[in-house]
Parts: C-alpha cells; sequence; structure tokens
C-alpha cells in the first residue's frame, strides 16, 4: 500500500520538474493577482486536455502508460488531486516498487520526462478537474496502457 | 499555441458586476485562457490603436472545460469571477517587462454576469 506525500521540487526531479506558480513570477496587476512561470513549458505545439476525475479513499493503481516522444504537463484545476508515476525501464512495464503517489494542489505544475509511467490523477475528495498538454501522436504504444508488474498497488488517501 | 509558452495562474477576488478599466495586449505572443475553480469572465477588446477603446469590448463567460487562445495584439482584461473569488490558467509568453495595463478609452465599462 502507498501513502500520497507532498511533492517537492527534489522529491520530483526523478520524473521531471515541478512547479508551484505561487512561487514564480508575478505580472503588475492592479487588482489581481497573476503569476506566470519564469521557464518556457511548451517547447513544441502541443495539444490542451482536460481530465476530470472522481475520489475514491482506496484505490488501485492497475496500469499506466508512458510517452516516448512527449513531455507531458500537468496543471492542478480546481482542487487537490493526486498523481502516480514510476520511473521504472520506460521500454520495460511499470514496475510496484517504483511507484510514487504525489498530492498536487492548484497552482502547482509538473512536467513529466519523456518515458515516466504515470496513471491518471485521482481527486482527494469528491471530483477535481486537472489539464493536461502534451505533443504527440496519440497513436499505438504511445498511449497503451500498460498493466502494473507484478500486481496492481493500493493507494490509500 | 503554436509556440513555447508560460504557465500561468491569476487570482481575482472579484466576481460580478466589476468595472473594466485597464486592459493590456503583447504584440508577441498568443495567450490561452482556461477556467480553475469555476465559471470566469474575459474581457477583450480588439482596438487598433494605444489603448482600447469601451465601445471594443466584449466580455466572455468560460465555464469550465471552455478554453480560448487570443491572437497577438488583442487587448484583455484579467478574468474575473462570476460569483465572487476565483482562480484561472493561461499560457503565455509575456513577462513583468512586455505588459502594462493602459487606460481605457471612451469611459470605464461595467460587466454584469
Amino acid at each position: 500500500m502507498v501513502r500520497p506525500i507532498k511533492i517537492t521540487e527534489e522529491n520530483f526531479k526523478a520524473f521531471g520538474q515541478y512547479s508551484n506558480l505561487q512561487r514564480e513570477n508575478r505580472l503588475s496587476g492592479v487588482k489581481y493577482e497573476e503569476y506566470i512561470s519564469a521557464e518556457k513549458y511548451v517547447y513544441q505545439p502541443m495539444r490542451f486536455g482536460m481530465t476530470i476525475c472522481k475520489n475514491e479513499k482506496r484505490f488501485y493503481v492497475d496500469s499506466m502508460e508512458r510517452h516516448l516522444t512527449t513531455e507531458e504537463i500537468l496543471i492542478c484545476g480546481d482542487k487537490p488531486i493526486v498523481l502516480s508515476v514510476a520511473d521504472s525501464n520506460p521500454y520495460g512495464e511499470p514496475q510496484a516498487e517504483d511507484i510514487l503517489v504525489f498530492y498536487m494542489e492548484p497552482g502547482d505544475v509538473v512536467m513529466l520526462a519523456k518515458g515516466i509511467w504515470h496513471d491518471a490523477c485521482q481527486a482527494v475528495e469528491a471530483d477535481a478537474f486537472y489539464y493536461f498538454m502534451a505533443h504527440g501522436t496519440g497513436k499505438g504504444d504511445e498511449i497503451k496502457w500498460h498493466a502494473i508488474q507484478p500486481a496492481p498497488v493500493a493507494v490509500e488517501i | 499555441m503554436d509556440q513555447a509558452a508560460r504557465i500561468g495562474m491569476g487570482f481575482t477576488r472579484e466576481g460580478a458586476p466589476y468595472t473594466v478599466e485597464n486592459m493590456k495586449r503583447d504584440a508577441n505572443t498568443k495567450k490561452l485562457f482556461a477556467c480553475g475553480a469555476g465559471p470566469a469572465i474575459l474581457a477583450v477588446a480588439d482596438t487598433k490603436a494605444d489603448a482600447a477603446q469601451a465601445g471594443d469590448v466584449r466580455a466572455f463567460l468560460l465555464e469550465p472545460g471552455d478554453f480560448v487562445v487570443i491572437n497577438e495584439g488583442i487587448w484583455n482584461d484579467a478574468c474575473h469571477g462570476v460569483s465572487g473569488a476565483t482562480h484561472y490558467f493561461f499560457l503565455s509568453l509575456e513577462d513583468e517587462e512586455s505588459t502594462e495595463y493602459v487606460p481605457i478609452k471612451g469611459g470605464t465599462l461595467v460587466v454584469d454576469a
């Protein structure tokens, strides 16, 4: 059984890059607070997507996908979510022992490196949505879900 | 978006009705807006001048799932909530130096949902 942990720049480094927009550059607004990343995330044309997810206090990560040709950006949307990832061999299968689960809150953005195994996110409570961005063909093995080896992993929020 | 972009997030404490007094634009970047915690209002103006004209301002309601990409040079205000505080996201190349809010010409506008 795995419990989600708080995400930090340090503990996410093996999977890609994490940042919180509220700690990045603030734009000069008069009546508003606007923050923008110092870095350009979108290096090439990407599609912009949205996933609505539900909460289950205990759920199983039974399969993951990974993309060999594109980074994937995940932007926490309206409410907290959890993200499950594994740094297993991208040319093999995702391994249960490699799975880590991170909490993400609105303002948190991650860019998954190419080849990082990941599940769809889950809401921490009720339902939540998040945005994702990726470049890629969306075909074949790029979007095939691979079963976790040797067995699914339970996550308890 | 057809170019590199930064990821941004905005917070607004105001919902409608609210006033549009200033707008900003950036000639060098398209800008994508998407909702955060709930519906959001985005006011834009296609004025080809050094300040947005009140008569050109259009306010659009974005529901969760909607996203828009505005072209380079389009005047825009920060988003507002419909009934109170909310947050929203944007993709853009702008930075602190590239955009300044400029008072709109022809009077202040009230936006009401």
